[in-house]
């Protein structure tokens, strides 16, 4: 186990490193961040409680992640597996932990000491079943327009769940924030779908030049999205019409956010993300007229970068 | 000896395995073959513990698991890990002291650079060496041959020779049946779900002509 979380945190370094930073400032600039985003979610909703036992709990997830399970199971036995697996969602959890206790919301504390304890069971009971039921795949609105929004979707519809739980309950308690808020979430999580580049070979079996071919998936992404989004947008307006104004921005500022991560992918195609797109999401997301400026560059570059490959 | 009773294997309505019985005797190299969907790999998931089934599987290891070292078709290999560390983390996983890692390097793998960003055959090598520092008694290779130079398969060929002497348990699945012909001891045929047929160097030849036959 200690050699596990060693070789963990040697990997975390590197990660860093690797983007061209030294770990170090990375650790405690994260920190700040987190710490500055704890305290918007404080003032901006009413019950930011709940928000932060959801961002906890997503953040779990990130222990369960199919590639590692499989890359643990070659190696450790599957009492090993459930031990480091609890460990790993208990450091994961670990700040969302700080954050409730300091803030004094000790049933918070607990629902999400529960998710701690009881994810690894979980994790280890839905692998059983879904290799024994094999459930076919879900469907999805997307089919005729492969393939980023149908391989994202089905990646993470129980996020869309969780948000439209939480659109509920803002409902039910008049708090317009909160849904506000869980909207972005929903809307933010898109833009992820073009985050990792997809084999050479599925750009290439396009017969439009660079331009269409772009142009192309932005309509298709814009339209995906609005589609997307369209329930969650329904039930917030249809609860909160006066609100129409700040619905709209919202949505106009994930659609601009998921074409720029779009542009960004093409941008360096195939290389997975860089720094560069990763600050230009990250500037975009505290600043978001920032898109404007991203979205023309990320373009040009998209264009000269997939003209070679589909002339 | 590993006894393998009625296992059946389902993944939904589809039934992969079905009342399989097969026994596996140690010091002997065992060869698993069937057309792709027969069952091979997930019969090899089920005898190394990573897939549920029902029936039985007995053996005479108190804990099967931490004795079995299981090649998969394509090793999954996580970022940022130096083939080094792979080998460590393996050693460490069995609470085994990791040996020289100069002298178990046998297919003399760039064990400083990141093992991600080596070749399908060189992480194949890789995953090998990984079950074979950690002195498992039963191997277990899913398509070991495929993708690794001319030059390793020999060297593989070779390896496995050496476990069978040391008694040790191999079970091989591969497509390339003239390359398991010349080291197996027995050859066991997958079809519809259970063993069809079984051959021993006599009688190699009849599992070939199944397996070319359209029926």
């Amino acid at each position: 186990m200690k050699f596990h979380f060693t070789l963990e945190y040697k990997r975390l370094r590197r990660q860093i490193e690797e983007l061209g930073f030294h770990p170090t400032p990375v650790f405690l600039v994260s920190a700040l961040l987190f710490l500055s985003l704890a305290f918007y979610v404080g003032i901006m909703t009413e019950k930011p409680s709940l928000l932060i036992v959801l961002a906890g709990a997503a953040s779990i997830s990130l222990a369960f992640r199919k590639k590692r399970t499989s890359f643990y199971r070659g190696i450790y036995s599957r009492k090993e597996i459930l031990k480091i697996q609890s460990a790993e969602a208990s450091l994961l959890a670990f700040p969302f932990f700080l954050i409730l206790l300091s803030s004094g919301f000790f049933m918070h504390t607990f629902l999400l000491f529960g998710v701690v304890i009881l994810s690894p069971f979980l994790f280890m009971m839905s692998q059983r079943t879904s290799t024994t039921l094999q459930m076919p795949p879900a469907p999805t609105p997307f089919k005729k327009h492969p393939f980023e929004f149908i391989q994202g979707f089905r990646t993470i519809w129980p996020l869309y769940l969780v948000v439209l739980f939480v659109i509920y309950k803002a409902v039910q308690v008049n708090n317009f924030n909160l849904g506000l808020v869980s909207f972005l979430i929903a809307l933010i999580s898109m833009a992820f779908f073009f985050t990792k580049p997809e084999p050479i070979s599925f750009v290439t079996i396009y017969v439009q030049n660079a331009k269409g071919f772009l142009w192309q998936k932005m309509k298709l992404s814009a339209r995906n999205m609005l589609l997307l989004s369209l329930p969650f947008i329904i039930l917030l307006l249809g609860f909160f019409p006066d609100e129409i104004l700040l619905v709209t921005m919202f949505m106009v500022f994930g659609l601009l956010f998921t074409l720029t991560s779009l542009l960004g992918k093409y941008a360096y195609f195939p290389i997975e993300m860089n720094v560069i797109q990763s600050i230009a999401l990250g500037l975009c997301l505290m600043i978001p007229p920032l898109v404007i400026i991203v979205i023309p560059v990320f373009y040009k570059k998209a264009l000269a970068n997939l003209k070679p490959l589909l002339s | 000896m590993i006894e393998i009773s009625n296992l059946s294997k389902s993944y939904g309505k589809s039934k992969v395995l079905e009342n399989l019985d097969l026994s596996l005797p140690s010091g002997k190299i065992i060869g698993i073959v069937g057309a792709n969907g027969a069952g091979k790999s997930t019969l090899f998931k089920c005898i190394h513990g990573t897939e549920t089934f029902d029936g039985s599987i007995t053996s005479e290891f108190e804990n099967l698991r931490t004795k079995i070292g299981m090649l998969e078709t394509n090793p999954i290999m996580l970022s940022l890990i130096t083939g080094e560390e792979y080998l460590i983390l393996h050693c460490n996983a069995r609470k085994l002291p990791v040996p020289d890692l100069k002298v178990v390097n046998m297919f003399d793998l760039p064990l400083k650079k990141f093992a991600s960003n080596y070749s399908t055959g060189m992480k194949k090598k890789l995953a090998l060496t990984a079950i074979l520092i950690q002195n498992n008694e039963v191997f277990i290779l899913d398509e070991p041959f495929n993708g690794v130079d001319l030059q390793s398969n020999l060297k593989l060929k070779s390896t496995f020779i050496k476990l069978r002497e040391d008694g040790k348990t191999v079970l091989i699945s591969s497509h390339i049946f003239s390359t398991l012909t010349e080291i197996c001891d027995e050859i066991h045929l997958i079809k519809d779900g259970c063993i069809k047929l079984t051959a021993t160097q006599t009688n190699f030849h009849e599992i070939e002509d199944v397996l070319i036959s359209k029926n």
